[in-house]
């Protein structure tokens, strides 16, 4: 019984294998009748397929750089580091390790995952999920360079996306304090044992190849949601909305979270809008699409618990909203 | 007798395969920028690259023999259970994979343009212009200019020169009688033409794009237009110019045109902007690549 099954399973594997192969070869020749093919479906399809190579090349930097804390930063390391008796002071240290990273949105949720496992609190590593993608030099000279003549802009999205970082970190301790908002795991007790057995460069590469298929089932997912949103939502709809200041960042905002854009690209998909919105409401743009969208809400899924994540998407939206709306009466 | 999470780890080594194979083939077709933004390609090397490595070695570990699975538990990694799951979670990694081989090739069409706005100078056209009635001042004083104006002729794109500087361009483009639009440039010079508008009235000026009407347009209105593209198509957002034309207007939407013609300027919603009159145009093949770039200044 049993080799049958192991049988199955290798022709499976075998077929899947030759399957793909003969499509590489031969995809192309394949046509595909008319009527599945409506330009919709073209649309969503390039679209999908362009969201998820995209950010395929990140996740992988974010599963390594993950990786290397693992190897390189000891528990003990960060012990000494952080401050544990002034939990709110050390917002602003983190927000400052979060700027330093270069990383963008789909790259940080393993590192901030990481961080947690390594010991680091989770409000701080929560601060330094939301600075990354925001506080950023290269987000910082393509914003500069979309928002050339309107540079409150440009210094609108780093303040705010501090300050917007800053109170979400103070509201996640308040609600969660010291407690782990990461998804319970199973056979902790394999730990030293599988360690022991392996070269380390090998675990490392068996572990990203393991958080790659984790989070790749929610990023295609996610892609596709975008893609279809992408497709069939008419931007027409937020022009009316966008110059209103009360509901503009909200529609911004709501706009930011479906499309789940880059953050390194989303200020070009900003100004395009121009001089149609609000200058709050292209902040609540900017500000909120790199903290938290709909991807990066899969994606976290995949490691922290549900009510974490809820609780956390409506921090940041409060947060948001709030930091953008003040900054529409001041400017 | 192999494990159950041996046959995972098999099964994930191939899809890791498929994806590189994938990756490799938009590579070799050259299919890749209709996807993702030329500037970007290094990070799919780096995918390419970390793809057939992690496939690989899960293949070869997937197939031995020897010993036991090396599954690392410590990290809380969850396996799919059962055969109905993870036949879903591994056709969601699949499907990606199927799709890409199909059709790679798939270019964003003027639907997309409509439901994301078309960027005509410095203002976003989502909602359809009035059409105007009557001739307006402009047409009258065009007509004068067009006839100190030689006809428009298609010429080559390598006639004009590149600057990427573009301080220098718009000195360049300030000596020329013909403005041609090249790809390289495309968003610059289009700004520029619209920052100084006045200065371009009754020049000449060529370039190619996709026929986009939108549902207001008058029967002999369009936009010639290019996405332009960051990072990846998600991202990409529409640019062109308006043009003005009976011919030209009986062109189907999505077509690929070559157009030469008179820079005109209109009122638009309350707006100045420059529209091409009097043109010549042939219908061409979509560009290698259809995507232009979006207009990066550099800071020295």
């Amino acid at each position: 019984m049993n080799s049958l099954r192991s049988l199955g399973q290798d022709t499976l594997g075998i077929l899947l294998f030759l399957g793909i192969i003969a499509l590489f070869l031969a995809g192309d020749l394949i046509s595909i009748p008319d009527e599945v093919m409506s330009s919709s479906v073209v649309n969503v399809t390039t679209i999908f397929l362009s969201i998820l190579l995209e950010a395929i090349p990140f996740i992988l930097i974010g599963v390594f750089a993950s990786a290397v804390i693992q190897v390189f930063v000891s528990e003990n390391m960060l012990r000494k580091w952080i401050p544990k008796r002034y939990p709110y002071l050390a917002l602003f240290p983190a927000a400052m390790v979060g700027a330093l990273l270069p990383v963008c949105e789909c790259a940080i949720v393993p590192v901030a995952r990481r961080l947690i496992k390594k010991g680091v609190p989770a409000h701080l590593a929560i601060v330094v999920m939301v600075t990354a993608p925001i506080l950023n030099p290269i987000v910082l000279a393509s914003t500069y360079y979309a928002f050339q003549n309107n540079m409150t802009v440009v210094w609108g999205r780093m303040i705010l996306g501090f300050i917007a970082a800053i109170l979400i970190g103070a509201f996640v301790y308040k609600l969660f304090g010291k407690r782990n908002p990461l998804i319970k795991e199973k056979h902790t007790h394999h730990h030293e044992h599988h360690h022991a057995s392996h070269g380390k460069i090998m675990q490392t590469i068996v572990h990203a190849s393991d958080e790659f298929f984790d989070m790749g089932k929610y990023l295609v997912i996610g892609a596709f949601v975008a893609a279809v949103f992408q497709t069939y939502l008419d931007r027409e709809l937020l022009v009316g909305i966008g110059s209103d200041a009360v509901a503009g960042p909200a529609v911004m905002m709501a706009f930011a979270y479906i499309v789940s854009l880059c953050s390194e690209a989303d200020a070009f998909v900003a100004s395009s809008f121009g001089s149609l919105f609000t200058t709050s409401s292209l902040l609540a743009f900017l500000v909120y699409g790199p903290m938290i969208d709909f991807k990066n809400t899969l994606l976290m899924l995949a490691y922290f618990n549900k009510r974490f994540v809820l609780t956390f998407i409506a921090i940041v939206t409060i947060a948001v909203y709030i930091c953008t709306f003040i900054f529409g009466m001041l400017v | 007798m192999k494990s159950s999470e041996q046959f995972h780890t098999y099964i994930r080594g191939i899809i890791l395969i498929g994806y590189a194979l994938l990756v490799l083939k938009l590579f070799l077709t050259f299919n890749m920028q209709n996807f993702v933004a030329p500037k970007m390609h290094i990070y799919m090397y780096f995918s390419l690259g970390v793809f057939l490595v992690l496939g690989v070695i899960q293949i070869i570990r997937g197939t031995s023999w020897k010993g036991k699975a090396h599954h690392c538990d410590c990290e809380g990694h969850e396996l799919p259970k059962g055969f109905l799951r993870s036949t879903i979670v591994y056709s969601l990694f699949v499907i990606p994979v199927v799709l890409g081989f199909l059709m790679p090739d798939n270019l964003l069409d003027s639907s997309v343009a409509a439901k994301r706005g078309i960027k005509v100078g410095n203002s976003l056209f989502t909602t359809a212009p009035q059409a105007e009635k009557g001739p307006d001042v402009s047409n009258e004083e065009n007509k004068e200019t067009q006839q100190h104006t030689n006809q428009p002729t298609l010429g080559s794109y390598e006639e004009f020169p590149i600057e990427k500087d573009f301080d220098k361009l718009k000195e360049l483009m300030g000596k020329q009688d013909k403005i041609i639009v090249r790809d390289e440039q495309y968003i610059q010079t289009l700004s520029v033409v619209d920052e100084s508008l006045d200065e371009y009235v009754g020049k000449e000026i060529q370039l190619t794009g996709f026929v986009y009407k939108d549902e207001g347009f008058a029967e002999d209105e369009l936009v010639i237009s290019r996405f332009t593209v960051t990072c990846c198509v998600a991202d990409a957002s529409v640019y062109g110019i308006l043009a003005r034309d009976g011919d030209l207007g009986k062109l189907e939407p999505d077509t690929w045109i070559n157009v030469s013609g008179i820079i005109d300027k209109t009122d638009f919603n309350g707006m100045q902007m420059p529209v091409i009159k009097n043109p010549v145009f042939e219908v061409v093949d979509p560009p290698e690549n259809p995507y232009v770039e979006e207009f990066y200044i550099k800071i020295e």
